[in-house]
């Protein structure tokens, strides 16, 4: 009742929400206002002077640019493709499980509570030439190829490391979204000779796109912006076979000191993912 | 009443972060506050060779500064663009950052360092130091802006094993030993061509002893020349052929593990190399095992074998000229404490045994006088290659991309064996050149 007061009254509603809304401009509206106007800049002896769209105009003339954006679209698709169609397996056969749920469970949790640097590290060594657990097991069959320093393997690496590290993200999501469905819809469906595939296809799908749409949009994005995982595991190479977009980033601010170029990449890569998160958006209302 | 209790709930909460962010001790009025150093050293939990030795090289450090010494340990390749982004930003800068020579041209250019010419010119150590190292240290306008302690460079370790008839000394001696050594399930030679120290001891040398530059007078990259075509032709052939793992195209310091392991009969090493090189394992199966002694143990039982770093058939060899150095950056807060920090790791012995750790040769003269590089046979070769053939690599305004960038494209041209290698070059050189 006295907490229900409080709520109604504006002002005490206003300033109790503030705390969160200060918080929230400070650590992200502030930080996004700010890379917008680094990138009409360049900064130099810790002093801003205006460039106007210079700095989008040599992004855009920079073959870098384009070569990452192609490794960023091959790293992402690929990704999500793995990350959703691995991940409704998965979902599928725990949500039939009957023994050992928790298990498995924490099985497949496990590498999204682990950091990015250790993930990175341990595929990284799994692959190591010499003394690396994996590559050692494919050596006879491969003929000793270094896995990791061919630009392919490098970037399936990669691939497979970030889909083990977000799969028990899409693969909870999934569960999740299997549960709701009505369990009494198949009864009948069965009787009318249903196959199994049909029910999956039109039924439980049509239940569960919204969800698959929610995950979809959240692995784009998490692709898009991938960093950690692949500093770790290639530093960007052999050569900058695996520099995606947001590894160029990185090295353009943290390495090379260049902001205001950094700064235009991250309002291209913003414009990126607005227009997707649109577009999966669209695709939802519409589901 | 609940209003104004809501309100103090807010004020409370907004004030602990404020109070914690502004906490932090005070130094009375004539007190020196501690010395923060960014190196890659781990003073307080030595992880490697190199730490265990810093760290006996500089006890009584505090004392002798009279205040404490905080080392921030950073890996060494990202020190310089810490350094830089932090005086570029305008944010915590520390007193003193551990740079390579390399990248002093880098940091003269984007005005991150103090000129220290004046301090370094009136210091008691001043006319004991090498000129030679010391002009490592200066900016092109003749200015100090870094104190170097130690000079390093490259060279070639080979086992007589591999190479019963002597040491390989150019490419063509490389390619030559390749099928034999292949039939015998080894590599031929190996070292790190990635990043931006591949550039520095495996591309930069091969260019200019084929007769490239990386760079021209005016610090702008001028790579697309035959020279380079043939540096990366001869690489390709390595790799394409077996002769050289594919790690040496690798992140990281993998490239040195085949060599260590006996696997590879050549190695292209830097001074430093033989910190790292423990345990080395003959392909003959001999085990040295004695930390950053196996390498001399290994020289000394005519295992192993020093030569100058291959050059192209009937060219001078080139060694790169490089070497470790103590900056100021601008904006440290404590430029007293740093030349505190200076004129400790100046003395002679300190800089002889962290010369020593470091794999270099010391910058005050003195310090060669000392019976691990007098009496060494290792450091007899490195000194004699250095005085021979060690060439400073051009001064690159843009140093990190300039390098980066090559190295990327060396080694996708290595990996698409059927691309012209001069087209790639020249776009490249282009692109940078415009910015």
């Amino acid at each position: 009742m006295q907490v229900s007061n409080i709520l109604m009254n504006r002002k005490s509603f206003i300033w109790l929400v503030s705390p969160s809304i200060i918080f929230l401009l400070i650590i992200q509206i502030y930080p996004s206002l700010y890379s917008f106007y680094l990138s009409f800049g360049k900064i130099k002896g810790g002093q801003y002077s205006f460039t106007g769209l210079k700095n989008f105009t040599r992004l855009l003339n920079n073959s870098d640019f384009y070569e990452s954006l192609a490794r960023t679209g091959i790293f992402t698709f690929s990704f999500l493709l793995a990350c959703i169609g691995i991940g409704l397996i998965l979902a599928l056969l725990l949500s039939r499980c009957t023994k050992f749920t928790t298990l498995y469970m924490t099985i497949i949790f496990v590498p999204m509570v682990l950091s990015e640097v250790v993930g990175g590290t341990m595929w990284r060594w799994m692959f190591q030439q010499s003394f690396g657990l994996v590559q050692a097991f494919l050596n006879p069959f491969i003929n000793n190829v270094s896995i990791l320093s061919k630009p392919w393997g490098a970037m399936a690496i990669v691939i497979a490391a970030s889909v083990w590290k977000q799969l028990a993200f899409t693969a909870l999501l999934f569960l999740g979204a299997l549960q709701t469905v009505p369990k009494e819809l198949f009864e009948p469906a069965a009787l009318d000779g249903a196959t199994r595939s049909d029910m999956f296809w039109k039924i439980t799908w049509v239940i569960i796109r919204p969800t698959v749409l929610l995950a979809s949009i959240m692995t784009t994005i998490r692709g898009i912006n991938a960093l950690g995982l692949i500093l770790a595991t290639t530093q960007g190479g052999p050569g900058a076979s695996t520099m995606t977009e947001a590894v160029l980033l990185y090295r353009t601010a943290w390495q090379f000191g260049r902001f205001g170029d950094a700064a235009a990449l991250s309002v291209v890569m913003f414009l990126i993912n607005i227009t997707l998160g649109i577009v999966y958006i669209r695709l939802m209302r519409e589901s | 009443m609940k209003k104004s209790y809501a309100l103090t709930v807010l004020v409370v909460l907004l004030l602990v972060p404020a109070f914690a962010f502004a906490g932090g001790k005070t130094e009375e009025p004539g007190e020196m506050g501690p010395v923060i150093v960014w190196s890659e050293i781990n003073i307080k939990a030595p992880q490697t060779n190199l730490d265990e030795n810093f760290a006996k090289a500089v006890e009584g450090i505090e004392d002798a500064m009279g205040t404490e010494l905080i080392i921030v340990t950073t890996p060494y390749k990202e020190i310089s663009a810490k350094v830089n982004l932090a005086v570029q930003a305008g944010g915590d800068v520390p007193d003193i950052a551990q740079l390579k020579v390399s990248k002093l041209a880098f940091h003269v250019d984007n005005g991150t360092l103090m000129d220290i010419t004046k301090y370094v010119e009136a210091s008691p150590w001043y006319a004991g130091m090498n000129k030679s190292a010391l002009d490592a240290g200066r900016g092109a306008d003749g200015k100090i802006y870094a104190v170097p302690f130690n000079t390093r460079s490259t060279l070639t370790y080979s086992y007589t094993d591999a190479f019963p008839d002597g040491p390989p000394l150019t490419t063509d001696d490389i390619l030559a030993a390749g099928p034999g050594l292949k039939e015998k399930g080894m590599f031929t030679i190996t070292g790190k061509a990635s990043e931006q120290q591949g550039v520095q001891v495996w591309w930069w040398p091969l260019i200019r002893t084929f007769g490239g530059h990386f760079a021209d007078s005016d610090g702008k990259v001028a790579w697309a020349n035959d020279a380079t075509v043939k540096a990366i032709e001869f690489t390709r052939e390595l790799i394409s052929k077996g002769y050289a793992p594919e790690v040496i195209l690798s992140p990281g310091f993998d490239d040195e593990i085949p060599f260590m392991n006996g696997d590879v009969g050549a190695f292209n090493a830097g001074s430093w190399s033989y910190v790292w090189l423990n345990p080395l394992t003959t392909p003959s199966g001999v085990k040295y095992d004695n930390k950053s002694a196996s390498v001399e143990e290994a020289i000394k039982a005519g295992d192993l074998v020093l030569s100058p770093q291959i050059s192209a058939p009937g060219s001078k060899h080139v060694t790169p000229l490089d070497g470790i150095l103590w900056a100021i950056p601008v904006g440290s807060k404590n430029v007293e404490g740093a030349q505190a920090f200076i004129d400790f790791m100046m003395q002679t012995k300190v800089n002889t045994d962290v010369a020593y750790a470091w794999g270099g040769v010391p910058t005050i003269d003195a310090g060669k006088n000392d019976p691990r590089y007098a009496d060494s046979v290792y450091w007899s070769k490195v000194t004699e290659f250095m005085s021979k053939y060690a060439e400073a690599m051009e001064p690159v305004a843009n140093y990190d991309e300039a390098t980066l960038k090559f190295a990327d494209i060396a080694i996708a041209l290595i990996h698409n064996t059927g691309k012209d290698i001069m087209p790639v070059l020249k776009q490249a050189q282009d692109e940078l050149n415009a910015e």
